[in-house]
């Protein structure tokens, strides 16, 4: 039988060992009862109120220490205890009014130090802009960087054609830079509404076959609206996300593709444990070097997320997308599905395995080769490990992709090995 | 006749399961800083001191110079002001699924630290002019008069709705605001930040002086 995890945790226990956290619960509910009969036994309070901060419910060990105070307020230890767990729960306002109190009486230097390291905590905390930089580079293997075709004789209208060797997969090694700039704006509004701006850009350089290098510039803003409960509804903690983005893609220098997408995201929580999303986008595409491509795509998608009590993360994605391009043949549907599986493995080790399908379909057939359908899978399986510090992240990635296409020169398929760090620790905040 | 007295033994029953459902001991006065009593079911008026039991129904009050905390027996824990008074309306609580419902009506000054039962349901607290529904948290209740304010100090969610203006309903997600309905016909007050000022005068009213 699976152990019950703790129902009454505000934050992670500090205890890690899920035994030691069963047999310490069993304990605490034994100092609770013995609690109901002697309400103010010191020793009982201070017990419970640790063993409750130990198993991360620190609403427990609040009341108890406020309990206290209606006796004797000049306790400037449990004043600095209570402001300390006010500000781990992120309740500022009245950690502040517990650390700034502590001052007021004649506490021992190492106490107002913490007093003081806690206050200058809550001012970078309550700031309204957090900045984060993260810089990441890695090595790709590729089996096929040129985007070969991989057969000896294809067909084209009818007639068969030797691939020549050049033309088919060849491997490579790319390099590549990305770097991320990230703003989230707190609206210190009563429903926690924020905006997520995002800058990245990308660069692909590859060894050999450099006229597929490509770099990337995106840019992007969120506007996240919590909207109130309903109790009629079957979401709780809905939220609405607005998002409008652009991106431009150069290949081998050369401008390809620019794109202006818009995004409307509804997410509730059907249980405590599962999410889910719709959505619809609208995005304009241009393509630079072939402005029959060019056109809009207006979509669907759909998601579920399901978390277990092993923290085991499990997503499904929809999406049904519609292209319309300036030249009819141009213009296709496409269903996709995603599953995604993401794990943390401990000591720093996290896992994530995904999976997806796509079938896109034209509409119209092509000059010569005639109607076009395709589909696309993929596999991807990653292993990421944090540094102590949680500055650091090196990510291992095997990824397969499979084209396949009713025109054989666009069947193909690729095997990436990819090595990636990434550094996360360039954050600063400036203040309202 | 035979039917007349099972009618009678039937209401009897039921009577007798009410009552004693309505003398369930559901949890303790923890702290009792002078004058707090008990107005009991047969409206007699007891003194609490720390440790007296705490029954569903019952209304305990402090005087002037009163304070007191109670702690209920799924860990939920309220701290009463001077001047105020709290009667628990309704408390299930099932220990082995750590469910149930908590509903108490209140004047003066209330805080709520929310144990098991409002991780999953919201705590309703009841007073003349509005209810406010905590769920997975602490607020801090205070009425003058018609007047009734709720501080949302921790937690997921807090909603106030005006008593008869229940289309007013207000929620707060972000913890760090106040919200005020000045009397039960009115709509809820634009949420105001929670200032130090303001949660150290709510403050006053919960310890020793």
């Amino acid at each position: 039988m699976g152990m019950q995890p703790v129902v009454s945790s505000n934050v992670a226990p500090a205890l890690t060992d899920p035994e030691l956290i069963e047999q310490t619960d069993l304990e605490r509910e034994k100092i609770f009862a013995a609690l109901i009969d002697d309400p103010t036994n010191l020793d009982f309070l201070f017990k419970y109120a640790n063993l409750s901060i130990l198993l991360g419910d620190l609403e427990a060990a609040i009341s108890v220490f406020e309990q206290m105070l209606i006796y004797e307020p000049d306790l400037p230890r449990i004043r600095l205890e209570l402001g300390v767990l006010y500000f781990r729960l992120n309740a500022y306002p009245s950690a502040k009014l517990y650390l700034n109190s502590v001052k007021k009486y004649d506490a021992p230097d190492e106490v107002l130090k913490k007093v003081d390291a806690f206050l200058g905590s809550i001012v970078e905390a309550e700031k309204d802009y957090f900045h984060q930089h993260i810089l990441s580079m890695g090595l790709t293997r590729s089996s096929n960087a040129n985007s070969g075709i991989d057969d000896d004789i294809i067909e084209i209208a009818g007639f068969p054609l030797t691939v020549p060797d050049s033309s088919k997969p060849q491997g490579d090694i790319t390099k590549n830079f990305r770097y991320t700039y990230t703003l989230k704006q707190d609206l210190n509004h009563p429903m926690g509404d924020n905006v997520n701006y995002v800058v990245a850009l990308t660069d692909q350089r590859l060894d050999t076959y450099s006229q597929f290098d490509t770099s990337s510039i995106v840019t992007s803003a969120t506007r996240t609206f919590n909207l109130e409960g309903n109790p009629t509804s079957i979401f709780s903690r809905p939220s609405l996300d607005a998002s409008i983005t652009g991106f431009m893609v150069l290949l081998a220098d050369k401008s390809l593709l620019s794109s202006q997408k818009y995004d409307l995201t509804f997410t509730g929580a059907l249980t405590d444990s599962l999410v889910f999303s719709i959505g619809g986008f609208h995005d304009q595409r241009k393509f630079l070097i072939n402005d029959l491509k060019s056109g809009y795509i207006n979509g669907l998608a759909l998601s579920n997320s399901y978390i277990s009590d092993s923290n085991i993360l499990t997503e499904f994605e929809y999406e049904y997308s519609k292209y319309n391009a300036k030249a009819s043949y141009e213009t296709y549907q496409s269903n996709s599905f995603g599953l995604n599986i993401t794990s943390a493995l401990g000591r720093g080790w996290g896992f994530k395995a995904s999976l997806s399908h796509a079938k896109k379909s034209h509409f119209a057939d092509f000059p010569i080769f005639g109607k076009r359908k395709e589909e696309i899978n993929s596999a991807n399986i990653e292993f990421s490990k944090a540094s102590s510090d949680n500055c650091l992240f090196a990510s291992y990635r095997v990824a397969k992709n499979d084209n396949r296409s009713s025109i054989e020169i666009y069947s193909r398929s690729n095997l990436q090995v990819t090595a990636d760090f990434s550094y996360v620790c360039l954050v600063n905040d400036s203040s309202s | 006749m035979m039917k007349l007295l099972k009618i009678s033994i039937f209401i009897l029953a039921l009577l007798l399961a009410q009552f004693s459902a309505a003398k369930e001991e559901i949890g303790v006065a923890s702290a009792v800083n002078k004058n707090t009593t008990d107005l009991t079911l047969e409206e007699e008026r007891k003194l609490v001191q720390a440790g007296y039991k705490i029954i569903q129904n019952h209304t305990l009050e402090t005087d002037a110079i009163g304070r007191a905390a109670l702690l209920l027996i799924d860990g939920t824990s309220f701290s009463i002001g001077p001047n105020s008074s709290v009667t628990l309306d309704k408390f299930i609580y099932n220990p082995e699924t750590a469910e149930g419902s908590l509903e108490v009506s209140s004047r003066g000054l209330l805080r709520l630290v929310g144990g098991k039962v409002t991780k999953k349901r919201p705590a309703l607290i009841r007073t003349n002019s509005a209810t406010v529904g905590i769920r997975g948290g602490i607020t801090i209740v205070q009425t003058q008069g018609l007047s009734t304010s709720a501080a949302f100090v921790y937690g997921d969610e807090l909603t106030m709705t005006p008593n008869q203006n229940s289309s007013a309903a207000t929620s707060l997600i972000e913890n760090g605001f106040v919200v005020t309905v000045e009397d039960p016909t009115d709509e809820v007050s634009e949420p105001q930040q929670l200032s130090e000022t303001f949660l150290a005068e709510l403050q006053k009213g919960l310890e020793a002086r």
